[in-house]
């Protein structure tokens, strides 16, 4: 970063809960309990959405739900197994 | 028309070398007035050869306008103007008049009628988007720099060695399309796809962008890689290795998106996940999948814009914090950057009713309609990964997650008027994407918004955040980095020249080493005979003399004799 930055501004000390939440245990409470109203929606709309499956198996029931999460959980593993081998500290090229 | 008289690319790089000679007002007024007027020439270029130009015995189609070209010429327009907007408070000239010339020659690159044009705007890019890399005035990003512009020379030698070829095979430089038969060809492809990010040079994008200055990044993500984009739609449509390469592309910046500590890596990693359904929708190749790919250029443009504007204006009211495991909570003092990042992060999921929904949704559509069943599922993986990687992980551990205790405010309103003007743009055109599609290279008979089309959509990517939240304490960011392809020319090369470099050394030593010795014998060997009191050097007495020319009389008689 250039030099010309203005300062950083200080971290406003007390008033600031450092390490807490961002957001409050009542609204995470609340956003976790709508995401799982619309996941369950979602599934329940299911079968009277008409789709057109190219292959057969993406119209089986639910299947986008599935293979969404599918996806996500492989993509994440994936990304930890390649940590395993390619992980180095952030100082490794200035060594 | 303005293009009748100058590319419309020039203007922008008139723009930009003006730019160092302007101050206060008058370098606003140049910094906004410049991509406007590019963008009005660029609109009006008619279809067709507007301007040619001699050069040896070529014929240079300097000016040639087509769908294409215009899409992508507009898009270039509005992200300079962006671009320019939102770096209005960047005080260091050079970044700003880089930029201008590095834009204005990508949209040089997609008016050009024939290859020599194309070749010679293609390395202007190189350059000058190096001196933007250089322009974030670190010790890192001279060397990132520096790296960068060696491999962009690399692709642009691929990218001349094909071009010879090719005019030598075939006579002509038309840029129009080619098939991958010939060597020629061949090495073409190679070097745009160097700009494209293609493995397995990609590293250079993850390399080089984040290590701009904060505004330089947001024209950085722009150019270069869509250039690349339009050129392959333009010369190498239906090529199908493009599939398998983009393919690639997509999963590789995922993955490394999300083991990312540093939150503009982060979304550079997506730029290259995001060129990839571009790539493999050229590979596809029919008429929908290039509209697409077009489509999906425009739309990328626009979101990654507003994602490292937001980038950008955390970095600039933080002194330069862009490690995500020092930020969090800045969603408290931040609103309307925040807005800005959920609004640029939806799109790049392809969330309904915002643009990345309409375009990238017409290539994996063509996918399926071609039946290419192992393209298609990869790419509806990797659309429901994308939510993980910056959907949720940029804005969740910049904005929201552990609070920080920063307090940064808000950026200044040049700042927030750039972010808000594109994140207005994303949400336009996904709510009403009929002015980008009558812009497409073909007819568009695409409907985006059907029940299914959205429920299917909103399942994939809601169940994929699912996963983001269930597995949160497994993909926390952490310090540290993860290799990449750059660890064969920043490390190994290293490591090899050092251990060829001590071989040689050692080679080189017993060499001169047995030379010098041959050279010791031999002078040894001087010395004993022609040295001070060597057996040739003494002085002989008066009868010693007498005696041996006697001997030697006595010798030639004997020989006469006999």
């Amino acid at each position: 970063m250039s030099d010309r930055q203005p300062p950083r501004p200080s971290p406003a000390g007390a008033a600031a809960p450092a390490g807490g939440d961002t957001l409050a245990p009542a609204t995470r409470r609340l956003l976790a309990i709508v995401g799982a109203v619309v996941l369950v929606a979602l599934i329940v709309a299911d079968p009277f959405v008409e789709g057109h499956p190219h292959f057969g198996v993406d119209g089986t029931f639910a299947f986008y739900a599935w293979f969404g999460f599918a996806a996500a959980v492989a993509v994440v593993i994936v990304a930890k197994v390649v940590g395993v081998f390619l992980q180095r500290t952030d100082s490794y090229y200035d060594q | 028309m303005i293009s009748d008289l100058l590319p419309p690319g020039v203007l922008l790089i008139l723009g930009g070398a003006l730019l160092p000679f302007v101050r206060g007002p008058l370098r606003a007024a140049v910094l906004l007035v410049a991509p406007l007027l590019t963008l009005a020439a660029v609109w009006t270029v008619p279809d067709g050869v507007v301007m040619t130009a001699g050069f040896l015995d070529y014929t240079l189609q300097v000016v040639e306008g087509d769908r294409l070209s215009r899409l992508f010429g507009i898009v270039f327009a509005l992200a300079a103007f962006g671009g320019g907007l939102f770096a209005l408070r960047q005080d260091f000239t050079r970044e700003l008049a880089a930029a201008y010339v590095y834009a204005g020659s990508s949209i040089g690159v997609v008016f050009s009628g024939d290859l020599i044009t194309l070749f010679v705007f293609w390395e202007i890019m190189a350059i000058a988007s190096t001196v933007v890399v250089w322009s974030g005035n670190s010790a890192r990003s001279a060397r990132a720099g520096m790296r960068y512009i060696l491999v962009h020379l690399l692709g642009g030698v691929l990218l001349m060695a094909g071009l010879a070829a090719h005019i030598v095979d075939t006579g002509s430089i038309d840029a129009t399309r080619l098939l991958p038969s010939t060597l020629g060809s061949w090495l073409m492809l190679a070097g745009i796809l160097v700009n494209a990010g293609a493995p397995p040079l990609w590293a250079w994008v993850a390399d080089a962008y984040p290590e701009a200055s904060w505004s330089g990044a947001v024209f950085l993500s722009a150019f270069t890689t869509k250039t690349a984009v339009y050129v392959l739609i333009r010369l190498y449509p239906g090529t199908e290795i493009l599939v398998w390469i983009g393919l690639a592309m997509i999963f590789y910046g995922v993955i490394y998106a999300l083991r990312e500590n540093d939150m503009r890596r982060i979304l550079v990693y997506s730029i290259v996940n995001q060129v990839g359904f571009m790539v493999t929708a050229v590979g596809i190749g029919t008429e929908t999948a290039l509209n697409g790919a077009a489509a999906h250029a425009f739309a990328h443009i626009l979101y990654k814009a507003v994602l490292l504007m937001s980038a950008g204006a955390v970095l600039y009211q933080t002194g330069g914090v862009g490690k995500c495991t020092q930020l969090g909570g800045l969603a408290r003092s931040m609103p309307f950057t925040t807005a800005a990042a959920i609004i640029g992060a939806l799109s790049i999921c392809a969330f309904p009713l915002t643009s990345g929904f309409v375009s990238k949704s017409m290539i994996i559509d063509a996918a399926g309609a071609e039946h290419m069943a192992a393209a298609w599922f990869l790419l509806e993986a990797a659309s429901a990964a994308a939510i993980l990687y910056v959907g949720l992980r940029f804005v969740w551990f910049v904005f929201f997650d552990r609070d920080s205790g920063l307090r940064p405010a808000d950026p200044p309103l040049s700042m927030k008027a750039a972010m808000g003007l594109m994140a207005a743009l994303c949400l336009i055109l996904g709510v009403w994407p009929q002015p980008l599609y009558d812009l497409l290279p073909y007819p568009v008979d695409y409907v985006p918004y059907t029940v299914s089309h959205v429920v299917h959509q909103l399942q994939l990517l809601l169940f994929a955040a699912a996963v983001f939240f269930l597995t949160l304490p497994l993909t926390r960011p952490r310090e540290g980095i993860t290799l990449d392809f750059d660890w064969f020319y920043r490390r190994f090369g290293l490591m090899l020249a050092r251990e060829l470099g001590i071989a040689t050394g050692r080679a080189g030593q017993s060499l001169l080493g047995s030379g010098k010795a041959v050279l010791r014998r031999f002078v040894g060997f001087v010395e004993t005979h022609h040295g001070p009191g060597g057996l040739l050097a003494r002085t002989w007495g008066t009868s010693m003399a007498v005696l041996s020319v006697l001997v030697l009389l006595l010798v030639y008689l004997l020989i006469y004799y006999v």
